[in-house]
């Protein structure tokens, strides 16, 4: 084990060392040293994270469902239904209203807050993909090497998978998003990223490029590997 | 009370508080949290009957508070605050505000990027595994290596520089 590789280790988990760090650790002072320092530092984060917690009462749910509710008069029932429906169209006036941000923003904000992706480098298993696309429903299918990246995120209220493919060029992220519907293909420039959105089977995929790397030829690609399971 | 009633009680209730700070490390602000906590019980009381192992419970509500935060953020498309004025406004949270050296940690991990804070939290606070964090985020294991090693040497890096302006 190189100092770097026990260094790695002992900031990810210092409560948690394997042999081969702990053998090192005997024979390097400074290591050594460093783990002494990352053991006292997560004492000291355990100490600023255990905030006060103000009392919040359990929910008063209903204890018992009541299996068969009186019947109303009818008249009531229609007065009821004019309310709901009065209700719905005035909430889906003022929804329409409401600006929402545009799906090529939203991709290129989420990317940016994971910037660790971009910057791995190493090839991932294709076990490891598949282990992490499953919980998103999607496979990739043969002809999409180079994955360096693979997470399955939040985003716009599902989870969606996330990609980062290496190119001769640099890497590309690809956003699977099968509950994002696009009329055709939109390219778009935000934030010095550029990307386009391609309509697929299910939703749309969207791909993020820097530099001089072609969008389209990643889409092309994307859209040919990716699979949705049922 | 009804059995339903007394189960739910008991698996949650002893959870309260550390699913309050787990909010409140993710959301950066106490009342934000608090709704998050509220949404969260509510969740898991109407949907008890999908808990099929008890001794999941833990990363379940957590699960579901991760996810009702990221709600809340995208239906109130949350304000961004800079991190100075938050340490300024969340000092009461610290529950010891007269001591500057965890006041100085405390800013440094609401000054973490998002990504890297909450693996932490839930590695230190939580006391999850580095298998468990990937799972729970949808990460790969060496994703979450890197943003926790990252994150200390972040942390690291204000505390000696703290210690050296005292010496």
């Amino acid at each position: 084990v190189k100092c770097s590789e026990a260094r790695f280790s002992l900031a990810a988990d210092p409560s948690n060392i394997d042999a081969g760090v702990a053998e090192h650790l005997d024979a390097c002072e400074p290591c050594a040293s460093y783990a002494r320092d990352m053991l006292m530092l997560d004492g000291r984060l355990r100490e600023a994270m255990n905030v006060s917690a103000p009392e919040i009462a359990l929910p008063a749910g209903p204890h018992v469902v009541a299996s068969s509710p009186p019947r109303r008069p009818v008249l009531r029932q229609f007065a009821l239904a004019a309310s709901v429906a009065g209700v719905a169209l005035l909430v889906g006036m003022l929804w329409i209203g409401v600006p929402r941000q545009s799906l090529a923003s939203a991709v290129v904000e989420h990317m940016a807050h994971e910037p660790d992706a971009w910057e791995q480098t190493e090839l991932m298993s294709v076990d490891s993909i598949a282990s992490v696309l499953a919980r998103s429903g999607v496979k990739v299918r043969d002809g999409m090497p180079g994955i360096s990246y693979a997470s399955s995120c939040w985003f716009r209220g599902r989870h969606v998978p996330h990609l980062v493919v290496q190119t001769p060029s640099g890497p590309v992220t690809v956003m699977v998003l099968p509950d994002e519907q696009v009329a055709g293909r939109v390219a778009f420039a935000e934030a010095g990223y550029r990307g386009v959105l391609v309509p697929a089977q299910r939703g749309s995929i969207a791909v993020v490029v820097r530099g001089a790397t072609d969008a389209d030829a990643v889409a092309s690609q994307a859209l040919a590997a990716i699979a949705y399971v049922d | 009370l009804d059995p339903r009633r007394r189960r739910f009680e008991r698996l949650c209730e002893p959870l309260r508080a550390d699913l309050f700070r787990f909010a409140f490390w993710l959301a950066r602000d106490r009342s934000v949290a608090e709704d998050v906590v509220q949404e969260t019980l509510l969740r898991a009381w109407r949907s008890l009957e999908a808990l099929t192992d008890d001794n999941s419970v833990k990363p379940w509500l957590l699960t579901i508070a991760r996810r009702e935060h990221a709600r809340l953020h995208e239906r109130k498309r949350l304000v961004t605050v800079d991190v100075d004025t938050l340490a300024t406004v969340e000092d009461p949270a610290l529950g010891r505000s007269d001591d500057h050296e965890s006041g100085d940690v405390h800013a440094a991990i609401l000054a973490l990027p998002d990504e890297y804070r909450e693996p932490l939290v839930l590695q230190v606070l939580m006391g999850y595994s580095t298998d468990e964090i990937a799972t729970h985020l949808g990460l790969t294991n060496g994703a979450v290596l890197t943003r926790l090693c990252r994150a200390r040497q972040k942390l690291r890096a204000v505390v000696l520089s703290r210690a050296e302006e005292e010496m």
